[in-house]
């Protein structure tokens, strides 16, 4: 007999099958079935619209057997998507309309490069989210740069979100327990970037129970535990992850073997419940790499035998949250993050290491309340950020041939006032204002120059110089960031959201690379770099269907930003003070459609979308040539792929095997080739003129895996599971990029591809509490 | 990670027509000029036209006006009576036939400075050849001490010229070399094969000549004490085992020239990772006067000089160059003569001089 499990009720025409499609019947108005069959072993399968398919072994030995089923409604699973809007609960609790959440338990199950979970990958099988390639340093939201998106763990600021140039990211994923992606709407009490926000959390630590889970993967070893200090009251997390395996790298491709390579990350939450009314958490971060290959150019007028980065990023939050009356809260914060990249140059004759340092130090104090009134939800706060930069420290050591030199030290101060109300102003509408008000200045002690209006900035034009003294304000901006969105629900599974922003960013990455080196320099605005300033308005129509088991949804949105940052041609900014001389400002900028259907619910879980979308520059600062780029044409920006498609699909036929395979499609991303040859010496070059003329071919990739969890399926406190990936299936040779040399007189082209075979990879997982 | 790099057909043609300058006047007792081309798209492919009917002139301090005259292919060619004093000011200045005018900016000629010792070290993996194969070639790094004027900016290219004797002094693809008088040709014989090669003995000595292929370029701005120690200023390939004599030159440059061949540099060092700095417009000191629109590429600069020949004896470093096997100078081939057939076959090959071969032993050779 066949059941529903949640009503007990008798099914009807359930189809029943025995074997591989041996046999079959369905059952009658009672839910009954029955066959006739021979002594032996048979597999049962019953399967019904809209139920979760169950499987049954029965072994038939002389006699009537009974094989009873309950079958499980989809519509009651819990969503396996790594996706999802916020549902309608939800938003009734936080102000925000559009906020996107990744699911890390659905990301785990999601082929993985080399075994490692990552969540900027993950984030880029989501519609809007795009990168430069496999090893981007960052991804690209709705066609802004990486360090437009404020990325922060448990606030704590990541200035460099990657590992190993960009192949992995930099977040041990034992500890996180979500993140959220705002690319449309941002809450107002987020401020200081121009795209968008990726806010993760670290997962509270349990406060009763022990439990340690962990895994070994080709790249890396992993390890956490929940440690319960007192209970109900105090506990901490601690997650680890290294990889120390790079001698491993030769055995995959003899090119690989002169690269060293090693990082590791410690996510740490400590949580204590003072009271009833207040709770006071920690959360701290590290981060570190080591790199070296070949691959990598050396440093101009330092002779080094080749080049090492390493860099390291330590931040700490504390939290601190009161309940003032049942309606009122209150949580302030503080706030420290150290991000320390540095450049190591092993000289040619000596055993010495020149080292190039250089270091962003972020300091953050917020007050914020949220206060819960009828139908409004408001949130108001204050926040001021200290940003301190060591440009760039030139470190001899023992070295006879190169000076001690350090630039500057630069610092800067910004300050918010914020306010947002989300409003249910019927069943129906909601809409959600907010209003951040910012300033900022970059400080002294500097020495800045002047240079002669109306001609480029350049070491010639300089007419004379100012010093500002020490904590003084240098050049203030501050200007109001007005925040809107909207829901209206147009039928009660149809809804339509709408909303602007404007966002003014104060700290920017400059680069002269395609995607930020982990060592590129960070620059605040002052006299010379005016802050970016994007405004975004943004359209959506959100579909329910199936009893919530489908979702589908049509996204449009036009961004446009001020001061975006380019540097010249030939522009070099390692060690150089006054910057201004290298880089110019202009504007982006993007548009895009994004539609997307989801599967959430069932045995076969998954979706697609697809992404139109351009992100365009435009660089005019005047009419010489050198204040411009492209002729101060609308150009591509480097990650301007128009189409994108993404696929995942999730196959869970029973609790101990998930198959999983994602596909992903993009637009080459534009590369600069050469328009013509030029001889210097006898010898001929490559001649460029136009920058992002060309596109490197479009990108295209299958992934599978196969998770096994706990094969006993027996309950004990040890569990193991194994993730077994092919990454590249078909083994493409997507081109990362495309590079241009001169071979015996012969201009030649030449195509890089990172994971240019299928990469198979095996992991072990275990939990253990 | 599974990374390659491979050949690929990527695009190579562009929509260009625009002229490109090279030039860079010295103060060494030899031919000086400067070359005008045209790059532009020519069908299928992009290539560079000389221009030779330009009036090129020198502008000196200002006053002195001294005419170039074209010789070869684009080549203009300083007067041997004019020569370049280091501290003065030069200008070059041109008018194309369809009367456009170009300049210029002013240079400076920088004062020369010398360096004293030469070292060499061998190194089995010097010079990347091919991305493809990640081949790089062996070579000697010849290393420099040099002082550096105080109080103020330097730069730095070093360049270098081989001289390496050569035995053979003729290849003939299909065909037999012949020889009549002081010149030889090769004569094809249908009965070899289309890929056939023999190679025939110089008729006396003969030394090929091979200039650098690489920029080498330095500023002092990060460098301490004044003084150049341990100078990396050039890379010699290992073309054989025997001796072989580099004449290693120093120039002292202007600071946009040195910027100009970083510039150029940049490009020769990409090897396509993210940390390549990506492709930039050269666009260097030369504009249109009548047209400032139009885009002009390329450099005219004056640099001092310094040369100094140094033996290059590697047999000294055969225990380092003992597992490593010479390039060789015929392209990684081995020698080929044709079959003796005495008393006539095969005859000497006449060492034809050319700018790559001479049958003049060079000043500073030893035997």
């Amino acid at each position: 007999m066949v059941r529903d499990s949640i009503t007990s009720q008798p099914m009807p025409k359930t189809t029943v099958m025995i074997g591989y499609r041996q046999m079959g019947t369905t059952t009658n108005e009672k839910g009954e079935y029955s066959f006739f069959l021979p002594n032996g072993q048979y597999a049962v399968t019953f399967r019904s619209v809209g139920y979760r398919t169950i499987r049954q072994l029965v072994t038939v030995a002389n006699g009537d057997i009974v094989a009873n089923a309950n079958l499980n409604p989809v519509t009651n699973e819990l969503e396996e998507v790594m996706v999802s809007s916020k549902s309608s609960e939800a938003n009734q609790e936080r102000p925000v309309l559009g906020v996107s959440t990744l699911s890390v338990k659905t990301l785990k199950k999601l082929p993985a490069a080399l075994g490692e979970v990552d969540v900027l990958r993950g984030l880029q099988m989501l519609p809007g989210v795009t990168s430069v390639g496999e090893a981007s340093n960052g991804v690209n939201i709705r066609g802004g740069t990486t360090d437009q998106n404020l990325m922060v763990i448990d606030d704590i600021p990541v200035f460099n979100p990657t590992h190993m140039f960009g192949l992995f990211s930099a977040f041990p994923p034992d500890a996180l327990a979500g993140v959220d992606i705002y690319k449309g709407n941002v809450p107002a009490r987020f401020g200081g970037r121009a795209a968008s926000v990726i806010d993760m959390s670290f997962a509270n630590p349990s406060l009763n129970k022990f439990s340690l889970k962990g895994g070994v993967s080709l790249v890396s070893n992993r390890l956490a535990a929940d440690l319960p200090i007192w209970r109900d009251k105090m506990g901490i997390q601690v997650a680890t992850r290294g990889a120390f395996n790079s001698f491993l790298l030769p055995i995959a491709s003899n090119r690989l073997d002169d690269v060293r390579a090693s990082f590791g990350d410690v996510g740490l939450k400590y949580l204590y419940r003072i009271n009833n009314k207040s709770t006071l958490s920690v959360s701290g971060y590290y981060s570190t790499d080591f790199f070296r290959t070949a691959l990598l150019g050396t440093v101009a007028d330092i002779d080094a035998a080749r080049t090492e980065y390493k860099h390291q990023t330590l931040g700490l939050s504390a939290r601190y949250s009161y309940i003032i009356r049942p309606n009122l809260f209150l949580q302030v914060s503080a706030v420290t993050a150290n991000y320390a990249p540095t450049t190591l140059l092993p000289e040619r004759i000596t055993d010495n290491r020149v080292e190039i340092a250089s270091s962003v130090k972020y300091d953050q104090l917020r007050a914020s309340l949220i206060w819960n009134r009828g139908r409004h939800r408001v949130e108001g706060g204050v926040a001021v950020v200290r940003y301190g930069i060591q440009p760039g420290e030139l470190k001899p050591n023992s070295s006879s041939a190169v000076i001690a030199l350090r630039l500057p030290d630069e610092a800067g101060l910004e300050s918010a006032v914020y306010v947002d109300d989300e409003v249910s102003l019927s069943k129906r509408l909601t809409i959600m204002l907010g209003l951040r008000l910012t300033a900022f200045s970059a400080m002294g002690p500097a020495t800045v120059r002047q240079y002669a209006p109306n001609e480029p900035r350049r070491d010639g034009s300089v007419i004379g110089t100012e010093t500002v003294g020490d904590g003084a304000f240098r050049q203030p901006y501050s200007g109001p960031e007005p925040r809107f969105g909207l829901r209206y629900l147009l039928a009660p599974e149809t809804t339509l959201k709408l909303g602007y922003n404007l966002m003014r960013q104060y700290i920017q990455v400059v680069t002269n690379t395609t995607t930020p080196l982990p060592t590129a320099r960070w620059k605040t605005s002052d006299e010379f770099i005016k802050p970016q300033i994007s405004q975004l308005i943004s359209a959506g129509v959100f579909q329910n269907l199936g009893d919530a088991v489908y979702d589908v949804s049509l996204e449009g949105y036009y961004r446009h930003t001020q001061n975006i940052l380019e540097y010249k041609p030939g522009a070099q900014f390692l060690l150089r003070d006054n910057i201004e001389t290298e880089v110019l400002q202009g504007q982006n900028r993007s548009y895009g459609i994004e539609t997307m259907v989801s599967k959430k619910k069932g045995e076969l879980t998954g979706w697609v979308n697809y992404t139109y979308s351009r992100s365009l520059n435009q660089v005019n600062e005047g009419p010489s040539a050198v204040q411009q780029v492209n002729e101060g044409r609308w150009y591509s920006s480097n990650y301007d792929r128009p189409h994108t498609l993404n696929a995942s699909i999730s196959i869970t036929p029973n609790k101990v095997h998930t198959f999983a395979f994602t596909f992903a499609y993009s637009t080459g991303q534009p590369y600069t080739a050469p328009d013509g040859p030029i001889t210097y010496r006898g010898v001929r070059y490559a001649l460029y003129s136009d920058r992002n003329n060309a596109r490197v071919p479009d990108y295209h990739r299958l992934d599978f895996s196969w998770n096994i969890y706990q094969p006993s399926l027996k309950e004990k406190r040890w569990k193991g599971s194994w993730a077994f990936t092919v990454y590249n299936l078909y083994g493409r040779k997507n081109a990362y990029s495309v590079f241009y040399r001169t071979v015996n007189n012969q201009l030649k082209s030449y195509r890089l591809s990172i994971f240019a075979a299928p990469i198979v990879s095996l992991a072990y997982n275990f939990t253990f509490g | 990670m599974v990374g390659c790099i491979d050949e690929f057909n990527a695009r190579q043609t562009g929509l260009l027509n625009l002229i490109t300058v090279e030039g860079t006047l010295t103060d060494f007792p030899e031919r000086q000029f400067v070359s005008i081309r045209r790059s532009q798209s020519l069908g299928n492919s992009v290539g560079e036209i000389s221009i030779t009917d330009a009036t090129v002139e020198l502008v000196a301090n200002g006053s002195e006006v001294v005419q170039l005259k074209h010789e070869t292919l684009g080549q203009y060619v300083l007067p041997t009576t004019t020569k370049i004093v280091q501290g003065s000011r030069y200008k070059l200045r041109f008018r194309t036939k369809d009367g456009q005018q170009y300049e210029s900016d002013e240079q400076t000629m920088p004062s020369s400075t010398s360096f004293t010792a030469i070292r060499n070290e061998f190194q089995p993996k010097a010079i990347l050849s091919d991305p493809v194969s990640n081949r790089y070639l062996p070579a000697h790094n010849l290393y420099i001490d040099a002082p550096d004027r105080p109080n103020e900016a330097n730069f730095y290219e070093w360049t270098y010229t081989l001289w390496e004797q050569q035995s053979v002094c003729a290849t003939c693809q299909q065909g037999i070399y012949n020889r009549s008088g002081n010149t030889g040709n090769c004569v094809t014989q249908r009965s070899l094969a289309a890929d056939n090669l023999y190679d025939y003995i110089c008729e006396g000595t003969c030394y090929d000549i091979v200039r650098s292929q690489n920029i080498v370029v330095f500023s002092d701005r990060l460098l301490k004490n004044n003084q150049l120690i341990n100078q990396l200023a050039a890379q010699v390939p290992f073309y054989q085992e025997g001796a072989c004599l580099v004449e290693l030159r120093q120039f002292n440059l202007t600071a946009d020239a040195y910027q100009y061949r970083l510039l150029l540099n940049d490009q020769v060092k990409n090897k396509g990772s993210l940390a390549d700095t990506p492709p930039a417009s050269l666009v260097g000191n030369i504009r249109n006067v009548t047209n400032a629109s139009e885009k002009v590429v390329g450099h005219f600069s004056v640099a001092g000089g310094y040369s100094m020949r140094y033996w290059l004896d590697r047999p000294k470093t055969a225990s380092a160059t003992s597992s490593v096997r010479a390039l060789g100078l015929l392209g990684g081939r081995a020698i080929n003569p044709e079959p003796a057939a005495p008393p006539f076959r095969p005859p000497f090959a006449v060492c034809v001089p050319s700018l790559t071969r001479t049958p003049i032993t060079p000043a500073g050779w030893r035997n």
